[in-house]
């Protein structure tokens, strides 16, 4: 996976960190996860990731979010070292 | 002075609203406790103030029944003043709605709350310059501890002020506000140890998650039935006493108050110590903040069946209440979900039930009573799950989208973990001195009259009436008089049992009481649960869940009677 690689939340595995650059969806959907502070610009890693709801955490909070949701937040993976 | 408390979910709304009011309102530890607004009248130095307690919400854009709820109250009813109550370690994100409350020019005052858990997270707040930056009073609180009320109670009767601060109207330009006031007001020291993160290392854990959850559960389960068993034999050794003792003075109003009343009402308050124990850890499980742990490690499983993690909540409270249970669904927000977790709530056996089990199990099954019990529930869960995957593929299909915020883990506090128990079993009180003291009337009066010869009252002729449409399953037709009385309330199941005096044992085989256990689990909702769900979701979904759940049970009956005679 490339730096500058654009993905989908879902995609980051546990453990993994990157950088929230898009949400995708309708006005619903983007409306409720900014009002959560699941903002573009944020730093966000994955705690949990298990083929259901995904588990992460955010600007110091912690989320579950839905897997159809969670593919709608575009992220950049931070490349590990 | 009409005060509204608007504030994120789960940030101490509510235990400061108990401060303030001298109340017992209902905390939890997960977003969504208070789904309708709560109100509580008070006097602050001789002045009438009454708060309403608002639905915690993130924002006001209402797209769900929550947020709607906060908005129309705000733009209807005109408060004099917002108390707006934020998590001092979350301040950025609760910021957002305060932000958007500026923009109802209502005087506010911002309650920095929770500066206990921002300090052990090494979170400083400076609370003078916040209130310079929106021009609003802002008072630092510790809602458990009862700090800073006094001040709050001051802050009050000045009246707060209209925000001063300006800010456009979109939330883009709110959010960077709220970034930009964070980065002036906030500073993060290192952090300590964070007792939640250790928590969540074990109860998350990849391997142990589901077994802890699943140990919980059962724990939930043994306790109830166990610990309660003594206390349970004690009450039932008062009011057969009670009852030998009126009933064999001479005269009908003996009769009535022996046999009628003390022995039906008796029959049901006997479960009081179970019931009671299943709320107890119910509240704790509420109060910790496990419950949303739950919907993260449920989710997969609940997504195979047509649900989300979402659904997790209500089901769990559907072991104590489907009323409350039901109510609690109005978080989801998917409308099909919603509807098809309110559908499969009944189907989870509520606290009523439990009696039912407790009394046929220890007949017919002495040595694995509480195995019996146990597994009476998980097939109740595995009804639900599998209808709700019918439900979903065939009624109410489409994707589901949700998130939820998970809030630290809290030591529950005896004084909350009571409250939420007496309230809950408060309730079973009342039906106790209301509907199940009215059924044993009715019951006592139908077995009397018009000869006290049981086989020649109405009691008799009225299951006899009904005994054929249950004839393949065999029972006796006190059992199906029973049924048909426990429409009103599970619990008047085991009441009628008691006030016909049915030698259980002698007239019903084991498979025929597996069957009735089966039977009493799924028939119907109770009629306080089908109010609710006629609340919820309108006639249709009511009229369908009366005849699916009633199918079911008749089938679901049938085949354990006939597969337990045949094993
Ligand atoms: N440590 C700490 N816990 C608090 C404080 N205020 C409330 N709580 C706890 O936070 C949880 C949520 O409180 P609740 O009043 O139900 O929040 P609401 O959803 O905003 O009404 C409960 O477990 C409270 O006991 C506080 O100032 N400090
Ligand atoms: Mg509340």
């Amino acid at each position: 996976m490339s730096l500058n690689s654009k993905i989908p939340l879902t995609m980051l595995k546990e453990g993994d960190e990157g950088v929230v650059i898009d949400i995708i969806g309708g006005r619903g959907a983007i409306s409720k996860l900014l009002a959560l502070g699941i903002v573009p610009g944020k730093k966000v890693k994955v705690l949990g990731n298990r083929g259901g709801a995904i588990l992460i955490s955010i600007n110091g909070s912690k989320f579950v979010i839905g897997r159809g949701l969670a593919m709608k937040v575009i992220v950049h993976a931070k490349q590990k070292n | 002075m009409k005060i509204a408390m608007v504030g994120n979910p789960n940030v101490g709304k509510t235990a400061l609203l108990n401060l303030l009011t001298g109340g017992k309102f209902e905390v939890g530890n997960f977003p969504g406790t208070t789904v309708e607004k709560k109100e509580g009248k008070t006097k602050i130095d001789g002045k009438d103030v009454i708060f309403v307690d608002l639905p915690g919400i993130y924002s006001l854009e209402a797209y769900s029944l929550d947020e709607k709820v906060a908005k129309d109250f705000l733009t209807n009813e005109n408060p004099d003043l917002i108390l707006n109550v934020v998590n001092a370690s979350n301040l950025e994100r609760n910021l957002y709605l305060t932000l958007q409350l500026v923009d109802f020019k209502i005087p506010m005052i911002l309650v920095l709350n929770m500066i206990d858990e921002a300090e052990k997270r090494g979170i400083k707040v400076d609370a003078e310059k916040l209130s310079k930056i929106l021009g609003i009073p802002v008072v630092r609180t510790v809602a458990v501890k009862g700090i800073g009320i006094k001040e709050l109670k001051r802050e009050i009767l000045k009246g707060g002020s209209v925000p001063r601060v300006r800010v456009g109207k979109d939330l883009k330009s709110k959010l960077e506000m709220a970034e930009k006031i964070v980065k002036e007001v906030v500073k993060v020291e290192k952090k300590r140890v964070d007792l939640t993160e250790v928590f969540d290392e074990v109860f998350m854990d990849r391997h142990l998650g589901i077994p802890i959850f699943i140990a919980f559960m059962w724990m939930m389960f043994t306790f109830t039935y166990t610990v309660a068993s003594p206390l349970t034999n004690l009450i039932d050794f008062v009011f057969s006493t009670l009852s030998e003792r009126i009933s064999s003075m001479n005269g009908v109003v003996f009769n009535l108050i022996g046999k009628g009343i003390i022995k039906g009402v008796g029959s049901v308050l006997v479960f009081l110590p179970n019931i009671t124990f299943l709320f107890i850890v119910l509240a704790l499980l509420e109060l910790s903040g496990y419950m949303p742990r739950a919907v993260y490690l449920m989710d997969r499983i609940m997504t195979a069946f047509g649900l989300t993690g979402r659904s997790v909540i209500p089901l769990i409270m559907g072991f104590g209440c489907n009323v409350p249970a039901v109510m609690a669904t109005r978080t989801i927000e998917d409308d099909k979900v919603r509807i098809a977790t309110i559908l499969v709530n009944p189907f989870i056996s509520c606290s009523a039930r439990l009696p039912i089990y407790v009394l046929f199990a220890g007949i017919f099954f002495p040595t694995i009573g509480s195995a019996v019990i146990m597994g009476l529930y998980a097939f109740g869960v595995a009804v639900a799950l599998i209808s709700a995957l019918i439900f979903r593929r065939v009624l109410l299909r489409g994707e589901a989208e949700y998130v939820i915020e998970l809030p630290p883990y809290r030591i529950p506090n005896w004084k909350n973990v009571w409250i939420l128990t007496w309230n809950r079993t408060k309730h079973f009180l009342q039906k106790a001195g209301t509907v199940i003291l009215a059924m044993s009337i009715v019951i006592w009066f139908l077995t009397n009259f018009p000869t006290s010869s049981i086989d020649k009252s109405y009691a008799g002729m009225l299951g006899r009436l009904l005994q054929p449409l249950f004839a393949p399953m065999g029972w006796d037709w006190q059992f199906v008089l029973a049924i048909l009385m426990g429409f009103v309330a599970k619990e008047v199941v085991v009441e009628t049992l008691g006030i016909l005096n049915t030698p259980i044992a002698k007239i019903m085989t084991m498979p025929q009481a597996l069957a009735f256990m089966v039977f009493s689990l799924l028939y119907m909702p109770c009629l306080a649960t089908l109010a609710t769900i006629k609340a919820e979701t309108g006639w249709k979904w009511t009229i369908f869940s009366v005849i699916y759940s009633f199918v079911i049970a008749y089938v679901l009956a049938l085949t354990v009677e006939v597969v337990a005679r045949l094993i």
